[in-house]
């Protein structure tokens, strides 16, 4: 059993190691080429110049940013397939997206560009609320009416884009499309600080949690019958991923796939135990949209990839490599 | 040891109540609970480990309302195996599945295994018989097997008091008999146990006592001698029968007889 504790450790250093790498290399490479020694003296002599501008307020804020959007995306993902115990739910499946969306897109009608973030926060919360408070008249909390009410909503939510989109002009619709499509460019240092603060306290908490998600994991009733408070563990889990959802949401917009496709790849590689599940997908989902972002950031340098399209190819493509190499009898049912 | 007073408890938007129902489990015993379909066994079980609450009556373990009792303190005095147990268990071994037990002894804050739960794991797999097992893939195992699984996982909270539903459902009669032979010793080496059991004779092979349920009530408990008969069985399942007796142990055996 040590031995695991050893296994354990080693992923940790291992994934931290790469994403130090990859936020090295992220940092280096870039639409305007500075040399690693000019980049290094600048930073040195705190943000000096040309070069120290771009590292310290494009390229740093922008790694930070991946990190933990990548890491908070998949933790809350791996929360939800293990409340929902179902392999296809992620974090965007209870409409937190749908409903951060279209309170984005209201606002970019009238041109209110500033509070774009925070718009897009209230509309997560608000959605969060309705979902929770719809599903929890039920005198159990049923995690199936839960995730109905959430995919319905969700549909509702884009019906309204749609609708928003439809009746808007050209420069507006392009606002929005872009919104949608998810980028990690042009935030400020302010923000990602609240981002970082939030995200790594429900990170944290939830962490807090791993032997009651270990024991949902096994289904509601068993983990009651191992001691746990099923109802209550339910619904601060549930808050506390849609809370880092919809914070990521707000600052980001919708980047996919990330909260589905990291949590299957981390489990299929250390095992399904919490205790390191939990902080390999955090570090796993950063190291993910970190590369991803880098690729969409340089491959047709001077413009940009939408990052979630990377992340879509990429993901996509390494899952199905990882499914393929599955070792057998440890296949979905 | 468990004390159950005027229970009335089920679903009610379905129409389904346990109907005032009392008895009391003595420290050490084996009782079997026994009923046709949808007579209200499973129900009853549930209400025991608190998974539905009452709506009236209590339930008193060692003199203690199960209503009061913390989630973890619950489940170090009361293990459960139910029907479902282990359904959704994947990717881990049967080791890890087993010390999946100590839960309710963990303290969040400790992320890696005590001694005593590392040694209570251990113990818990020699009891169950399936140390050999230990690193196998808990999905490779044949029905059987599992079921010494599970109840491996539910001696590994060492609780005072097992409550299980239909332990051998599904298994063949040598594994029936394992299965039962396993609960018995562990039951003479002091565990109370509590199963739902489908089949009578098993019942009457293992059980100290039977409790025989009928339409959400409580038809007759007593002795197996005392409640399989001819004519209490037939009542109640509304099949003819002949009662014989174990030529071994004089227990009866319920022979079936079919309709015309």
């Amino acid at each position: 059993m040590n031995k695991r504790a050893v296994r354990w450790v080693l992923w940790i250093v291992f994934l931290s190691g790469i994403l130090a790498g990859a936020a090295v290399l992220s940092l280096y490479v870039g639409a305007v080429n500075i040399s690693f020694k000019k980049m290094f003296s600048s930073v040195i002599r705190g943000g000096t110049g040309v070069e120290g501008t771009i590292f310290f307020h494009i390229r740093l804020p922008r790694v930070l940013l991946a990190v933990i959007c990548g890491g908070g995306l998949s933790v809350a993902g791996v929360v939800f397939q293990a409340l929902f115990r179902n392999p296809l739910v992620e974090p965007y499946t209870l409409g937190v997206s749908g409903g951060a969306a279209l309170a984005v897109a209201l606002c970019i009608i009238p041109g209110w560009y500033l509070i774009l973030p925070a718009a897009g926060f209230i509309g997560a919360l608000i959605s969060i609320l309705l979902v929770y408070l719809v599903s929890i008249k039920y005198k159990r909390w049923d995690m199936n009416v839960v995730l109905l009410t959430g995919v319905m909503f969700s549909f509702v939510t884009s019906s309204c884009i749609m609708l928003v989109m439809a009746l808007s002009r050209t420069e507006q619709l392009h606002g929005i499309i872009f919104w949608i499509m998810g980028s990690l460019a042009e935030s400020g240092w302010k923000i990602i600080t609240v981002v970082w603060v939030i995200t790594m306290i429900a990170v944290l908490i939830t962490y807090f949690f791993s032997y009651s998600l270990n024991a949902i994991s096994l289904g509601e009733e068993e983990a009651l019958h191992l001691g746990v408070n099923v109802e209550l563990v339910k619904k601060i889990l549930f808050l506390l991923a849609s809370l880092i959802t919809g914070c990521l949401v707000a600052v980001t917009g919708i980047i996919g796939f990330i909260g589905l496709v990291v949590p299957h790849i981390v489990r299929m590689v250390v095992g399904r135990d919490h205790r390191i599940l939990l902080p390999a997908a955090f570090l796993g989902g950063g190291i993910f949209l970190l590369i991803s972002d880098t690729i969409a950031r340089v491959v047709i340098a001077p413009r940009e990839l939408p990052v979630g399209v990377v992340t879509g190819i990429i993901g996509g493509i390494v899952f199905i490599y990882f499914l393929a190499h599955q070792p057998l009898g440890q296949g979905g049912k | 040891m468990l004390e159950v007073k005027d229970l009335v408890c089920g679903y009610p938007e379905n129409d389904f109540l346990l109907k005032e129902i009392s008895f009391t489990v003595t420290q050490g015993e084996i009782l079997g609970i026994i009923g046709p379909n949808g007579s209200g066994k499973t129900t009853l079980l549930k209400a025991i480990g608190r998974v539905i609450y009452p709506l009236k009556g209590q339930i008193l373990l060692r003199g203690k309302e199960i209503r009061n009792f913390k989630y973890k303190q619950l489940a170090r005095q009361c293990a459960v195996v139910s029907q479902q147990t282990g359904e959704n268990a994947r990717g881990l071994t049967v080791r890890e599945y087993v010390l999946l037990g100590r839960i309710p002894y963990r303290n969040n804050l400790r992320l890696t295994e005590t001694d005593l739960d590392l040694r209570t794991a251990e113990a818990a797999l020699e009891s169950a018989d399936i140390k050999s097992l230990a690193d196998r893939d808990i999905n490779c195992l044949s029905g059987g097997e599992k079921q010494r699984a599970a109840i491996a996982r539910a001696l590994c909270q060492t609780p005072a008091l097992l409550l299980l539903d239909e332990p051998t459902s599904h298994l063949d009669i040598g594994h029936q008999i394992e299965i039962l032979d396993l609960l018995k010793r562990l039951n003479v080496s002091g565990l109370t146990v509590i199963t739902v059991m489908h089949d009578l004779n098993l019942a009457s092979l293992y059980c100290n006592r039977l409790i025989l349920m009928d339409e959400g009530g409580i038809r007759a408990i007593g002795t197996p001698e005392e409640i399989i008969s001819k004519d209490v069985i037939e009542k109640t399942y509304k099949t003819p029968v002949e009662i014989i007796k174990n030529p071994v142990n004089l227990k009866p055996v319920v022979t079936l007889v079919a309709g015309e």
